[in-house]
């Protein structure tokens, strides 16, 4: 067991709160209905105080209670907004934190759960750049509801896309930042063969976010920056090794076993996952194959006609 | 056989047998062919006993050069007024008078009018309003703007023919209503005409065949001295409300081909919805040689006047069915007619009022139009209702959301985010309308008709009206849709097996002061009619389901839980306010089934002057269309369809009159509440939280499906404890 220096225990409860809040049902009670909410001073957008009950209980914060990062006086209604301190990511997902939850301690550094990083990346990307304060991590995240370590490949795919389409391909969603909603994807991309396809198989931070900083691709790239070549992960150093599948390898490897990892995978990319060996083996015995049956038929006609002829 | 000398080639047809007997086939087919309008027409009047003829109107007259200028000047004399008091303003009033005089009389001051059709009329030498034609001289095409932004050219006449507001009903799909079988009505292949047409409800008491255009010949008591009271004719009839103005509603539209002729064509009143000047002291019922039918204002001065519609036209009509005819504030039913007045109706349907001083959105200068957005003629009604009116665009959403979006609070802001909060389960309406007018008509009786010696009619008893929530009006849960009675269909999203208004609230009166004003009602009618048991008559109010044999009312129970209770848990539903209402008429018990029997209808006339039901109902079922109602061809073109959505297996043509007497055939009310929605008298001042969330609340918790746990939590809210403090 490594000995950290400093073992940071950080706890959001205040006194008050602990006697009054109880357990989440409380907050439930009222924030599980759909239409709690206030429209937002643009005029044009719903600011909506609804958490979806069911999804935060499969979401990665189950364990945890509302208060844990809403600090605030709730025992007025409507609780009272300067009071209500929501935290960020970062006040828990940092260096040498460990989180102390009902005797479970949860050592975020080992648990791949520091999100410096990607903090990091974020100030660099395209959206900070641009809107400053903002953007935050909520603008995408929904950490009500976070539970991308749940799915599979898949819906993880589906998942990362929306929280892009949120903003930028959905023309009829009031979005918080509605000009960017003129965009019409499929326009955009008509450069792209098969752009469904690709939508489908890989993720839109795939080929718009850096190539070259870390593997963590919060560096949101301008869209003039984004990948435009084929070759780029259609080919043996696919860059989707260092975005998409930079984790799979790994998962299925420990899944799997070595050989199994790469024989069984699901990573199919045309021109990246081909494997010289086999294509080479399968022309041949393919051609093997086709003289076999074509020399069974020539021998069978000679014999007849011989026979023929000896008749 | 007579040889004509023909070339070779026509000898064969003209001097051969077959030849000629070719010949004439053709030539009568073609002869069929070419008037075939006019031969279907004359059968289809042979058939259904309607009449039509050419229609004359009096008012209908032209005017002459020098009438038609007095006329606009009368007519913008106040506009001008108003634009010369905007620019004349010296201190001396005489020199103000004197100049607004020549003002009135200049040339370029007087082409300024908000009626731009004055100008066009004076230019095309237009003089008098023929109807219809005098419009579509101009107007023949008209440009329509879809929602989606396309526009589409159509033909005027036949956008306006093909309305509910012209048909009275429709054959096509995209009713909200599903049969007690549980099919929605007209999904399927069958589809059968219905609407207002061929509606039996015991609000009007009559189909709008049988009610079209009555002349009722009274006495009432202020006319002539006591021993000789004297003649005052009376006008009733559904055609009143009709956009078309022929001796019969839109029949022919029910039939699977046919067209109405050109002479109902004519009949089309144009001006009652364009006309910002229609008098309608004109509307009232005229006999002629055709038959009875309503007047129309066919003047210049209605016609010169034109424009889109405004508040005003729509409530002609549609005020009689929201605030009622004894709404203070109702104008057309304070112009009754110049002759023939039209009959009042004191009990209100729904009760809830469209004016300046009852509706915030009329007070915000909104009209009608700005929610129910017209495509041409076609006009929205929305996609939720549970009564069986057509809708000519059933998939255009009227809704508060369109304009109010889902989180519509914002004054208050202790309370707005709460309250957005419950706009997932409770309609705008249920706290936005918090009384409807005392006059709101509950349960009427047609059956014991009272004398009403003001007017001289006998007219239905209206046994109880209320317009006070919980009484008037009651909660329940709706998803859109209702049965094919209009009762509400809806369920408690938390999925409660024990909400079942169709067995509970909608069939049983728990409320004691309304069953001592019901008993009270009896009792005073027992006055008249000695033969009342009160008890029974009490009973059957109370509880409905009385009406029913144990069989029909197990048939009813599983009917409900098979038939009824998916279409209850589809959707999502949310607390509505419905108007509570149920009547109490003659039915053909030969046809009926666990949710009622075929209604039959009053004859108006008769009713009113009389006062003798029977006979009413014998004159009206004698109308040739109730004839052929019960006869094959309808049985299957329709009827059986019809019984299929009452629950009933199919109908039986039992002509319910037989030697003169009503066959099988008794007096009944309904075997449960008809619910008609509310949507219109929008307060800003709403319920408060304590007027539901208490224990005496307008709302019964446990009837809308709750659990005793959960109904002592919302009517014993901690939350609202909390909110006072603040």
């Amino acid at each position: 067991m490594l000995i950290k220096s400093a073992l940071i225990i950080i706890f959001l409860l205040s006194a008050i709160l602990t006697a009054v809040a109880g357990d989440n049902d409380y907050c439930f009670k009222c924030h599980n209905w759909q239409t709690l909410g206030l429209i937002d001073s643009s005029y044009n957008r719903i600011k909506s105080y609804y958490v979806n009950k069911s999804q935060f209980e499969n979401s990665n914060h189950k364990r945890l209670q509302c208060v844990n990062c809403h600090d605030g006086c709730f025992n007025t209604w409507p609780h009272n907004s300067t009071k209500h301190v929501s935290v960020s990511c970062n006040s828990c997902h940092r260096k040498q934190s460990v989180f102390k939850l009902y005797g479970t301690v949860v050592d975020f550094d080992s648990k791949n759960l520091v999100f410096e990083d990607f903090e990091n990346e974020f100030f660099k990307s395209v959206h900070k750049l641009k809107f400053g304060t903002e953007f935050t991590c909520f603008t995408c995240h929904n950490p009500h509801s976070f539970d991308r370590s749940n799915l599979n490949k898949k819906e993880k795919i589906e998942h990362d896309n929306s929280i892009c389409t949120n903003c930028h391909g959905n023309r009829n969603k009031e979005g918080k930042f509605r000009y960017v909603n003129e965009i019409n994807l499929d326009e955009t991309h008509n450069w792209l063969p098969n752009f469904q396809v690709h939508n489908r198989s890989v993720r839109c931070i795939d080929c718009h976010s850096s190539k070259n900083d870390g593997i963590r691709s919060h560096v949101i790239l301008p869209k003039q920056q984004a990948v435009k070549n084929c070759e780029g992960c259609h080919s043996k150093n696919s860059l989707l090794l260092s975005k998409l599948y930079t984790h799979e390898h790994k998962s299925y490897r420990r899944e799997l076993g070595f050989i199994n990892g790469v024989l069984l995978n699901d990573a199919y990319v045309i021109g990246s996952t081909r494997n010289e060996l086999l294509d080479n083996l399968s022309i041949i015995f393919s051609c093997i194959v086709l003289i076999a049956v074509l020399g069974h038929g020539i021998l069978r006609i000679i014999i007849k006609l011989k026979s023929n002829v000896n008749k | 056989m007579k040889k004509i000398k023909l070339p070779k080639s026509l000898s064969s047809l003209f001097n051969t047998r077959k030849g000629r007997i070719y010949i004439s086939l053709l030539s009568l087919s073609l002869l069929l062919v070419i008037f075939s309008g006019y031969i279907y027409n004359k059968i289809f009047e042979a058939y259904t006993g309607v009449t039509n003829s050419v229609l004359s109107y009096e008012n209908s007259i032209e005017l002459s050069e020098l009438e038609f200028e007095e006329l606009v000047e009368e007519l913008t004399r106040e506009q001008k007024l108003q634009k010369a008091g905007k620019v004349i303003d010296a201190d001396d009033n005489f020199t103000n008078n004197v100049r607004t005089n020549i003002l009135m009389r200049t040339r370029s001051f007087n082409r300024i009018s908000e009626y731009k059709h004055i100008e066009y009329f004076r230019k095309a030498g237009i003089r008098k309003y023929d109807g219809p034609s005098t419009c579509l001289q101009c107007h023949t095409t008209m440009k329509v703007i879809r929602p989606d932004g396309k526009i589409d050219v159509v033909n005027t006449l036949d956008d306006v023919l093909n309305t509910v507001h012209f048909q009275f009903q429709t054959s096509s799909s995209g009713f909200t209503t599903y049969g007690y079988d549980g099919r929605k009505v007209n999904e399927g292949w069958h589809k059968i005409p219905v609407g207002k047409i061929d509606r039996a409800c015991g609000i009007p008491g009559s189909f709008s065949w049988t009610g079209w255009a009555s002349l009722i010949k009274t006495y009432p008591e202020y006319h002539g001295t006591d021993s000789h009271k004297t003649l005052v004719m009376r006008s009733e009839g559904c055609g009143q409300c009709h956009i078309g103005g022929n001796y019969h509603p839109a029949t022919e539209y029910m039939m699977p081909i046919g067209d109405i002729p050109w002479q109902a064509k004519e009949g089309v009143d144009c001006l009652i919805c364009h006309s910002q000047s229609y008098d309608m002291n004109q509307k009232f019922v005229i006999k002629d040689d055709g038959g009875t039918r309503w007047n129309q204002d066919r003047s210049l001065r209605a016609a010169l006047t034109v424009g889109k519609p405004r508040n005003e036209n729509c409530l002609n009509c549609h005020q009689h069915n929201m605030g009622g005819d004894l709404y203070e504030h109702n104008i057309s039913a304070k112009n009754l007619g110049y002759k023939n007045q039209r009959i009042l109706h004191e009990g209100a349907k729904r009760g809830n009022p469209f004016s300046i001083h009852n509706d915030v959105h009329y007070k915000a200068g909104l009209i009608c139009t700005d929610c129910h957005i017209p495509q041409g003629h076609k006009i929205p009604r929305g996609t939720k209702g549970t009564d069986l009116v057509g809708n000519d665009l059933p998939d255009v959403e009227v809704a508060c959301e369109n304009c109010h979006t889902d989180a519509p609070h914002t004054k208050d802001k202790k309370f707005r985010v709460i309250l957005n909060g419950h706009v997932n389960r409770i309609a705008c309406e249920t706290c936005h309308i918090t009384n409807l007018e005392d006059r709101n008509v509950v349960l009427r009786d047609w059956v014991h008709p009272t004398y009403n010696s003001e007017e001289g009619i006998w007219s239905p008893t209206d046994i109880y009206r209320s317009g006070n929530p919980g009484k008037g009006f009651t909660y329940l849960w709706f998803n859109g849709n209702g049965t094919f009675l209009a009762n509400a269909l809806g369920s408690n999203p938390n999925g409660s097996k024990s909400y079942n208004p169709l067995m509970n609230q909608l069939v049983k009166i728990y409320d004691p002061e309304i069953i001592n004003s019901v008993r009270k009602g009896a009792e005073d009618l027992k006055k008249i009619y000695p033969d009342i048991d009160v008890n029974k008559y009490v009973n059957r109010i109370t509880n409905t389901l009385s009406g029913l044999s144990s069989e029909l009312l197990n048939k009813r129970r599983k009917m409900i839980e098979e038939n009824i209770r998916p279409l209850m848990n589809q959707g999502k539903s949310k607390i509505y306010p419905f108007k509570l209402f149920n009547a109490q008429m003659y039915e053909d018990m030969t046809n009926q089934g666990p949710y009622g029997a075929m209604i039959l209808p009053f004859d108006y006339a008769v009713y009113y002057q009389t006062g003798n039901t029977t006979e009413s109902v014998k004159k009206a079922i004698a109308n040739p269309i109730v004839k052929r109602m019960y006869e094959m061809p309808f049985k299957y073109y329709m009827m059986d369809e019809f019984m299929y959505y009452f629950g009933v297996d199919g109908w039986q043509t039992v002509y319910p009159l037989k030697d003169g007497k009503l066959y099988n055939v008794e007096p009944q009310w309904m075997r449960q509440f008809g619910t008609l929605m509310v949507n219109h008298g929008i307060t800003g001042k709403a319920h408060k939280c304590e007027d539901c969330h208490s224990p005496n609340g307008i709302m019964d918790f446990k009837m809308l499906g709750y659990d005793s746990i959960r109904v002592n939590d919302l009517q014993y809210p901690e939350e609202l404890k909390n909110f006072q403090i603040q």
